[in-house]
């Protein structure tokens, strides 16, 4: 009914009637509400007839369709099967046809392959005779000048014996001798076929027979082929006197023979090469045709160890299977085909008459299909349709309804059954309207009592609805009030007042512990007494509130006159009690839920206090475990300057000690130098020449600042070559060492010095010289000192700039050079040392806090410079990328263990030995470079870890800064951060 | 409706598909697949290998039975078969044989010593319960002293002289290892119901048609490829040919020389040429005037176009002989002196031997009537050596006898000149230089030097040869014995030719072994 879309509107009422029940409510909104109407509905029969007539409505469609359906069933059943069977079997018939005709086609090369090979043995048999011919072999052998006329005569005779072939005889060495067809000789003889024969002194055939083998062989000869047979001729003693060669065509005669050994419906070609050569194939006008052309799948087939390949072939109109083998010559090279052809007139015979066949079954078939399945139909419709109009008078509520079927078949069953649930459902019926009554009640008790919670209020509404639905004089509930139950008090009445005394008779019901109901209580043995005593008279039923077997209490209800109460009666008291017990252990239930749920609230009171507590010593742990954070950096800052102060230190006190010691010195040089200046004025040297001497000196002396000392050897050397250019001077030998110690420029000097000195002597002259000189490069040594001092003072004070810096426009490479500054006395250590190699871009000045960047480059050159151990090289490259620079610095130290890697920005990880190391280092940089809103990176692998620092030009934001202050407070407790960091450390490794 | 419809309609072409691809092949159907057919020309007489003297039943005895060694394929030399391995004791006269293990007897006993022993004990003890009288080869191993199972697996053989062809002897036909426990619950009937351990084992004989034998799945080597084999009886050769064309045979023996062109005209056929282990000779009686002169028997040798016969006759299944050994025999020498034909040669050879044309009496050259394996035209041949012996002064007169008399009067000596041929049955030179050319082959009832050749030279040095087991010595022996009969001259050796099967162009894997009978286990069937 639902497939049927006008049909929605009768089907809605249906589903109210019939197979509402069947299906679950459509909402739970219209629980209530459908089942009161279905209630009513069963109630009320005037609801009936609405549905019952749409069923008359559906009902004939139905019927017209099922008789249709089986039908239809019948007939496919019946003709499903026959076509199916009839295919196949066409399908096998034609498959076997074809395969009958392939197989003759097949069948008739093999017996016309066989036949052929018979004729040509049967031609190699006649050559042999020949070949034998003793007539012949005289002839041959008599070697006179008319042998060649005896052999003309003789093989002459001997053609006439065999009128197809064409015969000739060599000599021994294969010249042709005579060549005669049917009694005629010539040595250019025309084949007997008509066409010119090709002379068969160039077949390999001959050259066989001319060493005594005998051979027959089929080859092509011109454009035909042929069955050439050739023997040697030898005389007794085996000379060979020549050879005998026969050679017949392969013409109409020779298939023809084969065609007449096949049968009807079979054709014979012979192809020379794949051009046909012998056919047996007649034109309509009985003309010999020359056969069918090679079909190109043969032309191209490669003919495997004497396979044969059947196709069909269309000649003169006519189809024809054809089976195609080989044929071969006599060294197993192919020079042909065979082909046999069958008729396929009888395949296309069998195909129309199995049609036909088909066609005609298949209709027949349909024909009595159709009819013999419309009369099944009819027959198993007709009860069914019976059954049908009786369902749907029951339907329309006409439970007499009698059903004419008597049949012993399935049908008859179900007739019966139908029957039978008809009487059932009668019966069922009237029982069911009685037992609605009562739920309906019991709906609305059970409704009211489980919505109220208060046990009076629960009390009351119950012993209301008793009174109603028993139609009782008075309705009494008496409840126990000690325990075990034993005393019972009454704690709701409706109706007569006498309800209050029934806590006596309650007692004995409940002693009883079943329900009771009695026509007169007071002749009920059991009940009398207390009946008495209460002044209840007349029928009553009770029963006893029963609560896990024990009876919490009574309900009873009395009734006035005469009228008994019903079993059903007591069974409604029953469920009464039942609920009413029910609404007891409820409403004691929500008592204790109530007790228990105070005990919480104050547990949960409890509970807060001591949160609260905990709460605020995390908040104090936290409080102090921030100062440890602070004190820590403190010391991971102090750590970076411990390391700065003992680089610096040294790098402070070199060039102060320089200074000190060269300051010691100064004193006495100067006290030698006012000894040479007094000298030099006693000398007595010639006017003019002093003054000339100080210029000379007052020139030379920025270059004494930097000029190079001699070494001990060089001293020694430059001291006699001086000594020999000063030859014949005045203390010449004293001038010329301390002149060599001033190395190279005393080489220059030295020229000039005699003529300022004139002849005296040339000692004052070189000792103030060697003494200005020293002092000189005094100062210059001083000068440097001082200057690195100065150098590493600015470098510190621009480093310790730490904190106080404020954001500014800075030149990353200055920070750097500074850096290494400080580092320096690490960069060079001892004997050994590290090579710094800058690859410096083109940078921009960037915005950021130079002190906390200097950080940054301290920890990863000291880092580099322990991981190389004090040797390698320190490569620091910077670039410009876009808006960002990059700083990197790569040491080419071990390495960094791939385990060790993702765990060197955490905080406390290191892998220096306890208490060389802090672990935040790293984890610290970190944090600054990421306040500078810029990224670090790291990759590394032995002899190459490199740390690639990009920063952003424009310098980091305020939110950056904010967040990167908090977080370089928190380094520690951000270990599991996605930034976790450790001090690298590479020596470890 | 729809929904029955659907497979309907499917199943039909699937049906009809199915009956088209399940329908047997139209191609000529040559048996079925898993058989291989062969078609001889005669009826085998007894499988019992001691009793067959026949190449047919011999052929049978080859599939069914193993022996210790065998041939080796397309070749006379012998191989492991149930022996794995052997030795000889220094003296020469104790064989050893170390058997395979876990070869079993097609009825399920094993292969093992005993069993071995048996074999030869049958054969040799005229009172061995299992001894029959017409056992055929006891002259064969009439030099085996005893047989010994030294255990389970190791077999020896004492022989009565240092004998070095004994090794090539146990691979030929009766010295096939048979199952004790049939030859004792079959007795003479063994021969009927041969049990081996070869690669086929015996299914039926139907007497007149065919022998099945079926592929036996124990076999120690690799299993035959067919599974069955069946052997039919089809005299003539006719009648072969037309089964082998039809594809009722799979292969034929002995094909009629007339019939070799169609075979090789014909693609569905093959032939299968092997050279046989056998040669065809002009015997001449020595212990007869004028034959007893070596100069005569020189010069009968230069006057025969023998040449020019071999390539007549045979037609190409056979090659010149220039001794007794065919090429295919190890020893065999071509470098001794030959006897080119030259008639004019002739004449004056036997003009110097003082031969007299005008008194000589004519020659008997017997002749068999029959063809043979080893001569295809016996009685042309005859006609040809006469005319050549004709030609230079030496009458003949032919007598052509049936080859059972033929044989007969061979071995009584009444012939001066003989055709005759030998099929060789170890491969061993021995036993072509011994049997038919030593002395000690002349006497007796069936004497095998039907040229009565004696020579105590010859004697002397196949006598060592047989002694000596070190095969480059006796190889230098043999070459020496060729050299005395290239000289000595008691046979015009005339050819040896070849066995010539034919077969379907589908079968592969045929062997053709020189002692002319296939070897099958290998042949597959092509589509």
């Amino acid at each position: 009914m639902s497939d049927s879309s006008e049909g929605n509107k009768v089907s809605g009422e249906l589903r109210g009637s019939t197979s509402g029940p069947l299906r679950p409510a459509a909402s739970s909104e219209n629980v209530h509400a459908s089942s009161m109407y279905r209630l009513s509905s069963i109630l009320d029969p005037r609801r009936r007839s609405g549905p019952g007539a749409s069923f008359s409505a559906v009902a004939p469609l139905r019927r017209r369709g099922l008789r249709r359906r089986v039908t239809a069933a019948l007939v496919v059943a019946a003709l499903g099967p026959v076509l199916a069977v009839s295919l196949v079997a066409i399908a096998l018939i034609f498959s076997s046809v074809e395969q009958g005709i392939n197989f003759e086609a097949e069948r008739g090369l093999q017996v016309a392959r066989g036949l052929f090979l018979q004729q040509v043995q049967r031609i190699a048999t006649g050559a042999g005779a020949v070949g034998e011919d003793p007539a012949l072999l005289r002839a041959l052998g008599r070697r006179a000048p008319q042998a060649g006329n005896d052999v003309r005569q003789r093989l002459g005779e001997l053609s006439t014996l065999q009128p197809t072939a064409l015969l000739e005889v060599t000599d021994g060495v294969g010249r042709v001798v005579a060549r005669c067809a049917q009694g005629a000789c010539n040595e250019l003889l025309a084949g007997p076929g008509g066409g010119a024969l090709e002379a068969s002194d160039r077949s390999p055939v001959v050259r066989r027979a001319l060493d005594y083998e005998r051979t027959v062989s089929i080859e092509p000869a011109g454009a035909a082929l042929v069955v050439r047979a050739a023997l040697p001729l030898v005389d007794p003693a085996l000379r060979l006197l020549g050879a005998v060669i026969v050679t017949v065509p392969i013409d109409g005669a020779v298939v023809d023979r084969l065609r007449a050994a096949l049968g009807a419906g079979r054709e014979v070609v012979v192809y020379r090469g794949r051009s046909p050569n012998a056919s047996t194939f007649m034109g309509a006008t009985g003309a010999r045709l020359a056969g069918p052309p090679v079909p190109l799948e043969i032309a191209e087939a490669k003919f495997a160890g004497g396979s044969v390949r059947v196709v069909p072939v269309e000649v003169d109109g006519h189809a024809y299977s054809v089976a195609f083998g080989e044929v071969q010559d006599v060294d197993a090279r192919p020079v042909g085909l065979l082909g046999v052809a069958v008729d396929r007139e009888p395949v296309a015979a069998a195909r129309r008459r199995a049609t036909t066949a088909l066609a005609l079954g298949v209709f027949v078939a349909l024909l009595l299909a159709i009819g013999l399945s419309g009369l099944l139909a009819r027959r198993m419709t007709r009860p069914l349709q019976r059954l049908h109009s009786a369902s749907l008078s029951v339907a329309r509520g006409d439970l007499d309804t009698k059903i004419a079927i008597e049949s012993d078949d399935e049908i008859g069953d179900v007739a019966e059954a139908f029957r039978v649930m008809t009487r059932s459902l009668k019966e069922n019926q009237e029982g069911l309207a009685a037992r609605v009554r009562e739920l309906v009640t019991v709906h609305q008790v059970g409704r009211a009592v489980s919505s109220v919670v208060d046990l009076n209020e629960v009390l009351r509404s119950v012993v209301r609805e008793a009174l109603n639905v028993l139609s009782g004089g008075t309705v009494a509930i008496a409840l126990a009030v000690d325990e075990p139950p034993r005393t019972f008090a009454v704690r709701a009445v409706a109706g007569a007042d006498i309800g209050h005394q029934l806590a006596g008779l309650a007692g004995v019901v409940a002693a009883l512990g079943r329900p009771r109901r009695s026509p007169a209580v007071e002749a009920d043995p059991q009940l009398t007494e207390s009946a008495r005593a209460a002044g209840l008279t007349g029928p009553i039923i009770a029963a006893p509130l029963t609560l896990k077997e024990r009876q919490v209490g009574v309900i009873v209800v009395g009734r006035p006159g005469e009228a008994p109460f019903a079993e059903a009666d007591l069974r409604l008291l029953v469920t009464f009690a039942d609920q009413t017990a029910t609404a007891i252990e409820n409403a004691r239930l929500y008592t204790e839920v109530r007790a228990f749920s105070e005990v919480l609230e104050r547990r949960v009171r409890e509970r807060t206090a001591e949160l609260e507590n905990a709460k605020a010593e995390i908040e104090r742990t936290l409080r102090e475990l921030g100062t440890a954070q602070g004190q820590l950096i403190n010391a991971e800052k102090m750590a970076s300057l411990g390391m700065l102060v003992a680089g610096i230190a040294h790098e402070v006190n070199s060039p102060a000690a320089a200074v000190q010691g060269l300051v010691d010195s100064l004193q006495d040089t100067v006290k030698r130098l006012g000894h040479c200046a007094s000298d030099l004025f006693v000398a007595g040297m010639p006017p003019g020449s002093l003054r000339k001497y100080f210029e000379l000196v007052d020139g030379l002396l920025p270059e004494m600042t930097t000029a190079a000392l001699s070494s001990t050897l060089e001293a020694r050397q430059r001291g006699k070559r001086l000594k020999a250019l000063l030859a014949g001077q005045t203390d010449a030998d004293v001038a010329a060492a301390m002149l060599a110690e001033l190395g190279e420029l005393g080489d220059r000097i030295a020229p000039e010095l005699p003529a300022i000195a004139g002849g005296t002597s040339l000692a004052p002259l070189a000792g103030y010289l060697r003494e200005i000189g020293f002092l000189a490069r005094s100062s210059g040594t001083i000068r440097t000192a001082i200057g690195s001092i100065r150098r590493i003072v600015g470098a510190l004070k621009r480093y310790s700039r730490l904190d106080e810096a404020p954001l500014e426009r800075v030149d990353l490479h200055a920070g750097i050079e500074d850096t290494l500054v400080i580092l320096s006395h690490q960069l060079k250590y001892g004997e050994i040392g590290i090579n710094v190699k800058r690859s410096y871009g083109k940078l921009p000045p960037i915005t950021a806090y130079v002190g906390e960047l200097n950080q940054v480059w301290t920890n990863l050159i000291h880092n580099a410079i322990q991981a190389m151990d004090h040797r390698g090289e320190l490569l620091i490259e910077t670039r410009a990328e876009g808006d960002d620079v990059e700083v990197a610095i790569q040491d080419s130290g071990p390495g960094i263990p791939a385990d060790v890697l993702p765990r060197i920005f955490e905080p406390f990880y290191t892998t220096k030995p306890k208490g060389e190391g802090t672990g935040l280092g790293l984890p610290i940089c970190m944090r600054i470079v990421e306040k500078h809103g810029g990224t670090m990176r790291v990759e590394s692998e032995p002899g190459r870890t490199r740390f690639t620092i990009r920063l952003p030009v424009e310098g980091p934001s305020e939110s950056q800064i904010a967040a990167a202050d908090a977080a370089v407070g928190s380094v520690l407790s951000a270990a599991s951060g996605p930034h976790a960091s450790a001090p690298h450390e590479e020596t470890s490794s | 409706m729809k929904a029955r419809a659907a497979p309907g309609r499917s199943l039909a072409p699937a049906l009809i598909a199915a009956a088209l691809g399940c329908a047997p092949s139209a191609a000529p159907s040559t048996g079925a697949p898993d058989r291989l057919v062969v078609a001889r020309p005669a009826e085998p007489v007894m499988l019992d290998p001691a009793r067959a003297t026949d190449i047919e039943s011999l052929e049978v005895a080859e599939q069914v039975y193993g022996r210790l060694v065998r041939f080796a394929p397309g070749r006379l030399e012998p191989e492991p078969d149930l022996a794995t391995s052997w030795s000889v004791s220094d003296d020469g006269t104790v064989w050893t044989f170390e058997l395979r293990p876990d070869v079993w007897f097609h009825d399920g006993t094993p292969v093992n010593a005993d069993a071995v022993v048996f074999s030869f004990e049958r054969q040799l003890q005229a009172d061995h319960p299992n001894h029959e009288p017409d056992f055929a080869w006891t002259r064969s191993f009439h030099n085996i002293r005893r047989v010994r199972a030294v255990n389970a697996l190791r077999v020896q053989f004492d022989i009565d002289r240092p004998y070095a062809p004994f090794l090539a002897n146990l691979a030929t036909g009766p010295a096939a290892i048979v199952s004790p426990t049939a030859v004792r619950k079959l007795g003479s009937r063994f021969g009927r119901h041969p049990v081996g351990a070869g690669p086929y084992r015996f299914v039926e004989w139907i007497p007149g048609d065919r022998i099945t034998l079926e592929r036996n799945p124990t076999y120690w080597d690799q299993q035959a490829r067919t599974r069955y084999l069946v052997l039919l009886v089809m005299p003539d050769s006719r009648q072969r040919l037309q089964a082998l064309e039809s594809g009722a045979a799979d292969i034929i023996q002995q094909l009629a020389p007339d019939d070799l062109p169609l075979v090789r005209l014909h693609p569905d056929l093959r032939l299968a040429m092997a050279p046989a282990a056998l040669v065809s000779y002009l015997a001449m009686n020595t212990q007869k005037r004028p034959l007893d002169d070596p100069r005569i028997r020189r010069a009968i040798a230069t006057a025969i176009r023998r040449d020019a016969l071999v390539k007549l006759v045979y037609q190409g299944v056979g090659i010149p002989a220039i001794g007794p050994l065919p090429p295919n025999v190890w020893g065999a020498r071509s470098d001794v002196v030959t006897y080119p034909y030259d008639p004019e040669r002739a004449r004056k050879m036997l003009a110097d031997a003082g031969w007299r044309p005008e008194h000589a009496t004519p020659l008997k050259l017997y002749a068999p009537s029959a063809p043979s394996p080893y001569m295809p035209a016996p009685e042309r041949v005859a006609a040809i050596i006469k005319t050549c012996l004709g030609d230079v002064g030496i009458p003949v007169e032919i007598v052509l006898n049936d080859p059972a008399e033929h044989q007969r009067a061979l071995w009584a000596g009444e012939h001066d000149l003989a055709l005759h041929g030998w099929f060789n049955d170890n491969g061993d030179p021995d036993n072509f230089l011994y049997t038919l050319l030593d002395s000690d082959n002349t006497s007796g009832t069936r004497p095998s030097n039907v040229a009565f050749y004696s020579n105590a030279w010859f004697d002397d040095v196949i006598g060592v040869a047989q002694r000596t087991t070190d095969r480059t010595e006796r190889e230098r022996l043999y070459s020496q014995a060729q050299a005395i009969l290239a000289t000595d001259v008691p046979w015009v050796p005339l050819a040896h030719s070849n066995v010539v099967f034919a077969t379907r162009a589908n079968v592969r894997g045929l062997v053709v072994q020189p002692s002319a009978m296939g070897l099958y286990r290998g042949v597959e069937r092509g589509p």
